[in-house]
């Protein structure tokens, strides 16, 4: 990138080295998936989703202590362990991905899950030799693997998965000077999701957009992710087609179903901030490698995701569908590539 | 030679895929009735559309993704007998994906939370499809159609209105070189129209690169005329060969003799 911009003032020259060692811009091009135009590296690319969810990240300190930072830090351990392993084993570099991986599966998993750190380093190994290196490495892979170690969790340690807590609130060192929020807290432990599902009661705009309520380690502040997101949509990192298709679809769906049902279906505001659907659709659903990459593909992704979402999160005692709906897309993202493609001009068939 | 209609082959594909769903979703359907036979017509012609739908697009889309594991490196031992033990990692995948689903297949249709929304969603939905493909087929079926001649052969296709002429010749088999791809700028599909096409309704862009003389003589670009009206088309006389005639006749002097390449005078754009 220095080389490519032929920096001429001072002030020019240490902005971009400062730049640089930051996200370590390349001059080659990709060659395979994720297909970068831009004059950025690999490095960059992967590094923008981190500083993306920097924020949730340091707010999940405060919400629910330091341990929250351990249970990121086992994910990085063990997917980094593995990953030089598969990469010794099959004579490759060692990619950043699973940085990315790591981080964005350590949010989608409670709080409370330290007290397990086994079951966070085997959902992470389920998540990076079963999701990622058994379909042939970085950018080879069908499924995201985060959510493939997410829903797995999910569905055979169900009950270590939904044990959630009353976070830090109100005071300012709040989780910064604990390990961990216990579970003696005053207020009730179901997420909002979960409490709507079995009470009907939701709590207000604040706090859902502020982040007070228990829910996964990451995913409870909305205006954080808000943040992050629109971080990634301002740099061109993701493309917006994808999260807000699957925002709209969800909003919409839950507006209409909410007039009918509404016992089943909450009001579209609190089903767009509860839950992980941000989290999930500014940065699982647009996962560079198992997104579709045509323009009609990217919608029709974000419109069966944003179904599914809604009704999994309907109709299951799963209080969060969005997990399942978005590996249920990646499914169908080559298809939906191939629906999508453009056709080549003059390209009409010979008979 | 037989009389044949552009764009009518494109089709075939889509007739498979509607044969795939009905097929389907007539096993299903089966299956359904002979495990609970209690389900009144409606709700298992629901089911029976849903579900088929369904399956026909998770198979579509496991072909999809078996084409792209293809030349992935997915590691030998996962290879060996015939993909199989890779198959096997998907299916699984696909299962955690659809475990969450599989409650919902499980509750009770009777039951009316569960059904009211997504029955008036299917029926808003199949309305739309129902009255939108009808609209569709009327204007397609209402298009007026008109007869080309092409003069090099005396053939006669029978194109609908607003079809491109050089893509629709193209479609029907003849070698046209058309080297920019239809923008009007290389002349390799230039043809002469002396039947259809009033002089008035010959636009400048209708000639692109041609120079004075060759305008002169009544050539034309091919690939930028809409069809509107009965016209006769005289093709660029070497470039018309339909495929397997030049492969076919190898001896001197069979057909016109000269293989089907470039233009032996290149068009020079107009000074």
């Amino acid at each position: 990138m220095s080389q490519a911009n032929e920096p001429k003032s001072l002030g020019k020259i240490i902005s971009t080295l400062i730049h640089d060692s930051i996200f370590g811009g390349s001059e080659r091009a990709t060659r395979e998936a994720p297909y970068i135009r831009d004059a950025m590296g690999m490095q960059r690319y992967m590094g923008s989703p981190l500083l993306a969810v920097l924020p949730a990240t340091i707010a999940s300190i405060y919400f629910w202590g330091w341990s929250s930072l351990a249970v990121i830090a086992v994910a990085w351990l063990v997917g980094g362990l593995i990953e030089v392993i598969t990469a010794t084993i099959r004579k490759a570099e060692v990619t950043e991905g699973f940085l990315v991986t790591g981080i964005l599966y350590a949010l989608l998993l409670p709080p409370t899950i330290y007290n397990h750190m086994w079951l966070v380093a085997l959902g992470m190994a389920v998540a990076i030799l079963i999701g990622k290196e058994f379909f042939g490495g970085t950018g080879k892979n069908i499924f995201n693997p985060a959510l493939v170690g997410v829903a797995f969790l999910m569905i055979f340690f169900g009950d270590d998965m939904r044990s959630w807590l009353q976070p830090f609130w109100g005071s300012f060192p709040g989780g910064f000077t604990e390990w961990a929020a216990s579970a003696t807290q005053l207020g009730p432990n179901a997420t909002p999701l979960l409490a709507f599902q079995e009470t009907g009661e939701t709590p207000d705009f604040l706090t859902m957009l502020i982040g007070n309520h228990p829910g996964n380690i990451g995913e409870v502040s909305a205006i954080l992710l808000l943040l992050g997101g629109g971080f990634l949509l301002h740099g061109g990192i993701i493309d917006g087609r994808i999260s807000i298709t699957i925002l709209a679809t969800v909003g919409a769906l839950t507006y209409f179903f909410n007039m009918v049902a509404p016992t089943v279906f909450p009001d579209p505001i609190f089903a767009l901030l509860s839950g992980s659907l941000l989290l999930a659709a500014f940065l699982n659903a647009t996962d560079p490698v198992t997104s579709p990459i045509t323009k009609r593909g990217k919608i029709l992704y974000g419109l069966l995701i944003g179904i599914l979402t809604v009704m999994i999160r309907a109709y299951t005692h799963f209080p969060d569908g969005v997990v399942f709906a978005i590996l249920i897309g990646n499914l169908f993202a080559p298809w939906f590539d191939k629906l999508g493609k453009p056709k080549s001009f003059g390209s009409a068939p010979v008979s | 030679m037989s009389k044949s209609v552009g764009p009518k082959k494109q089709n075939t594909s889509m007739i498979w895929g509607i044969a795939l769903i009905l097929s389907v979703a007539a096993l299903i359907g089966l299956i359904i009735l002979l495990l609970n036979w209690k389900l009144s017509i409606g709700d298992s012609l629901n089911l029976v559309i849903f579900g088929g739908a369904i399956w026909a697009g998770i198979l579509l889309a496991l072909q999809e993704v078996r084409s792209r594991l293809k030349h992935a490196s997915v590691p030998s031992f996962l290879r060996k007998p015939n993909d199989w033990p890779i198959a096997i990692v998907v299916i699984a995948v696909v299962a955690l994906g659809f475990y969450a689903l599989w409650e919902v297949s499980m509750l009770d249709p009777k039951s009316k939370e569960f059904y009211y929304p997504f029955r008036q969603l299917g029926i808003i939905g199949a309305l739309v499809a129902i009255v939108g493909s009808a609209l569709l087929w009327a204007r397609e079926a209402t298009k007026p159609v008109y007869e080309v001649t092409v003069a090099n052969d005396n053939n006669k296709l029978y194109l609908p209105a607003g079809s491109k002429l050089m893509q629709s010749l193209k479609a029907n088999g003849y070698v046209l070189f058309a080297q920019c791809g239809g923008k009007g700028t290389c002349a390799t599909c230039r043809c002469k129209i002396p039947a259809g096409l009033p002089q008035e309704k010959r636009m400048a862009s209708m000639y692109g690169p041609l120079n004075e003389k060759l305008r002169g003589e009544g050539w034309i670009l091919s690939c930028q005329i809409v069809v509107n009206s009965d016209i006769t088309v005289d093709l660029f006389k070497p470039l018309v060969q339909k495929w397997p005639t030049p492969v076919a006749t190898t001896s001197p002097g069979a057909g016109s003799g000269t293989p089907p390449a470039a233009p032996s005078k290149p068009a020079m754009p107009a000074a």
